[in-house]
């Protein structure tokens, strides 16, 4: 144990720039705790946000309808973000353990998962407040149960579906098909779903039924595993069908469409530019958490916040990691001749098209406001403008190999992060929220639009000069950026 | 072509890599032989403007490498993995390597019919990304790239790493014929003295970042070496 204790003190204190290191775990520390805090205020919390969302029910009663689709949300979030620790077995293989205790360590190891904490971090305060409030029954303890069977059930599915894309369009297919039905109120799946954990409420005793399932989940996992750890099977490299993505249609980028056509392969084929995009997706939603509220409405600099994450969720997470995301192969690159220019310009196309296509596809925001839909079109405008050639500026300090075909460990992609791309928000994301707050104060809600807008028109005026000077700069890190990709 | 001035290495104090003076004229096949450290790959990145020299300049084609990007569109190298693109198949590799060394794409099929022996059906049309092809495969792809264009310089290090039997001997003759009919200046480094002096008509035999010997290569040369390499292993 104090040998292992050491190794880890070692490679901390040895690693280079330790310092920086230390700076930025406390920060990802913080973060976490954040996370934590939010989290547990979050279920402390929902007892009183669902009573005054649904006063006419019991909190209880109104969950239930919901746990459908947070169920689902969560199976998409673990198929993109969950790292499966099947990859560090083959160490163990010729150890003398027997394989069946390797498999169920394995199993065991991976309930323990960040993914797998929100039962207790939100379920837990939920339920305590609720026994507060309305008296204790044992039927609370069956429905935690219940919902924990669950989570762990499909924590242990994972294992198989992330071994195949058919399992996951299967799994999409029947998500898509049960909530059409029940927008069409044909057949409710998720009120089903809800009367099934409310009857533990009052039958605590049918939790057995959702032990069973686990425990049968628990077993045909292992058989599958037990199966599948050879190094011809489960533990072999997946061989992936080739997507044909000749596209065409870029060849009226003239040399341009080299990059171009790349840097679409780079985005599609890999599994870690994969969770970006599914990420960059998520961002769309991000405004709700703003324009839902009322407060925020009365506060439009919060709205502007909300707004530039709506259109810049993939500028901003595929932005900051140029050019770690071609890492893998930089010395190829430095070793062509290819200008730095075109290169830039071609990663400042990707993140202009997708911003500006995202502001497109954000226009249900009109529904909530046309406010909120207005700043998420100007804060548009500022992300393409300045926040493309920012993300660009940002990315050179980000020094760091990225793996394209692993996915990241929780937290991992804010570990890439150094203490510059932190001190970036403040151009990214302050900055802006600023200029509009000072045209809105100054004059009118209008006239802060158009400051914001009329920043990032700066920003493509002045964009030939500042990609040049991109280009330069990324030719003086080059060195050390070469150093820091090579493979450790 | 090349040629090599005062150039000094150094990490962290140590001097890795010493060439007071190095010429190495067009048309030469140039081969560096060394053990582990000997400073073969640093020279080669040095060489290719991978890695920042200490001290001293290397000129390709009359033009400072560090000053203009100008030799780059004669040069081609393979030195790792680093060098393939894993998310590509190897016809899309190929492709991105042509075009960015201004080849079109209708030459490049026709000139790739050329290697089908040497990839033995495994390469081409298989719909696989390199990523997913045998260690062995993947070295073809990124030796056969760096040939695309015809460059008057290309760098191989360890060529013949990873290949099996037949494929070595195949590359052995794919390079004793590039410097033989296309006057391509060759620099391969390799641990396989026996490859080496077949192809190379120059040897040179770096340890400790210093030359040690500078051979124009002889039916002795493979003695010499095998000579100098066991007295040092002995030491």
């Amino acid at each position: 144990m104090s040998l292992f204790f050491r190794l880890m003190w070692k490679s901390f204190f040895r690693a280079p720039q330790w310092e920086t290191k230390l700076v930025v775990r406390i920060l990802i520390g913080f973060f976490g705790l954040y996370m934590f805090v939010s989290f547990l205020f979050l279920g402390v919390g929902m007892y009183f946000i669902l009573e005054e969302q649904f006063p006419d029910q019991s909190p209880m009663a109104s969950i239930q309808p919901w746990l459908l689709s947070y169920f689902t949300t969560e199976f998409l979030i673990r198929y993109f973000l969950q790292q499966m620790p099947a990859t560090q077995l083959q160490t163990y293989l010729l150890m003398p353990i027997k394989r069946s205790k390797i498999i169920r360590q394995l199993l065991v190891r991976s309930t323990l998962s960040f993914y797998n904490s929100t039962p207790w971090i939100i379920g837990i305060p939920f339920l305590v407040v609720l026994s507060y409030k309305e008296g204790f029954q044992w039927g609370f303890v069956a429905w935690w149960i219940g919902i924990l069977s669950v989570i762990l059930s499909i924590n242990l599915l994972n294992f198989m579906v992330n071994r195949s894309n058919r399992h996951f369009w299967i799994f999409v297919g029947v998500a898509a098909l049960s909530s059409g039905l029940s927008y069409l109120q044909i057949f409710e799946l998720d009120a089903w779903v809800g009367k099934a954990f409310e009857r533990l409420l009052e039958h605590p005793w049918e939790v057995g039924i959702y032990l069973l399932v686990l425990a049968l989940v628990y077993q045909s996992t292992y058989t599958y595993l037990r199966g599948q750890i050879y190094l011809d099977k489960g533990l072999k490299k997946r061989d992936y069908m080739v997507q044909n993505l000749d596209l065409p249609f870029l060849n009226r980028f003239g040399k341009l469409s080299i990059f171009l056509r790349n840097d679409i392969r780079l985005i599609v084929r890999n599994v870690r530019t994969r969770q970006v995009s599914f990420m960059s997706v998520m961002f769309l939603f991000y405004g709700l958490i703003f324009g839902t509220q009322e407060v925020y409405l009365e506060m439009p600099a919060v709205l502007v916040f909300g707004g530039l994450f709506v259109s810049g969720g993939f500028l901003m997470t595929f932005g900051q990691n140029i050019p770690a995301w071609d890492s893998e192969y930089y010395p190829l690159l430095m070793s062509q001749n290819l200008s730095y220019r075109e290169y830039l310009l071609s990663k400042w196309w990707l993140m202009v098209v997708v911003t500006a296509a995202s502001a497109v596809v954000a226009f249900p925001y009109l529904w909530l406001s046309t406010q909120m839909y207005a700043i998420i079109l100007a804060g548009a405008v500022f992300n393409m403008g300045v926040g493309s050639l920012l993300n660009l500026y940002s990315g050179v300090y980000n020094q760091t190999r990225m793996p394209l075909n692993v996915k990241a460990k929780a937290f991992e992609n804010t570990k890439a992060f150094s203490l510059v791309q932190f001190v970036f928000v403040i151009p990214k994301i302050l900055v802006p929220m600023g200029l509009f707050y000072a045209g809105y104060r100054l004059i009118s809600f209008e006239a802060g639009l158009a400051v914001l807008a009329g920043t990032g028109i700066l920003g493509f005026v002045f964009r030939e000069p500042l990609l040049n000077a991109l280009a330069k700069l990324f030719m003086q890190q080059k060195y050390k950026a070469l150093a820091a990709f090579r493979k450790q | 072509m090349i040629d090599v001035r005062e150039l000094q290495k150094t990490y962290g104090g140590n001097l890795v890599l010493d060439l007071p003076e190095l010429k190495i004229p067009a048309g030469q096949s140039f081969g560096l032989v060394g053990n582990n450290g000997a400073g073969k790959t640093t020279f080669f990145s040095l060489l290719l403007d991978l890695v920042e020299p200490t001290q001293g300049e290397i000129t390709n084609g009359g033009e400072k490498i560090q000053k203009n990007d100008q030799w780059k569109a004669h040069t081609a190298a393979y030195i790792d993995q680093d060098f393939l693109i894993g998310y590509l198949t190897p016809e899309e590799y190929f492709e991105l390597i042509a075009q960015l060394r201004q080849v079109d794409l209708e030459s490049l099929q026709s000139w790739l019919q050329g290697f089908e022996s040497f990839f033995k059906g495994e390469i081409l049309g298989r719909k696989r990304y390199i990523r997913d092809l045998s260690k062995g495969n993947q070295k073809k792809v990124g030796l056969i790239a760096c040939l695309i264009g015809a460059p008057k310089v290309v760098v191989l290090d360890e060529p013949f790493a990873n290949l099996d039997p037949s494929s070595q001997i195949q590359l052995k003759d794919l390079l004793k014929n590039l410097s033989e009919q296309t006057q391509t200046t060759l620099l391969i480094s390799s641990h396989d003295l026996n490859h080496i002096t077949e192809v190379c008509e120059r040897i040179v035999l770096l340890d400790h970042g210093t030359v040690q010997q500078d051979l124009m290569t002889t039916p002795e040369t493979l003695k010499t070496l095998e000579t100098y390499f066991t007295s040092i292993s002995k030491d």
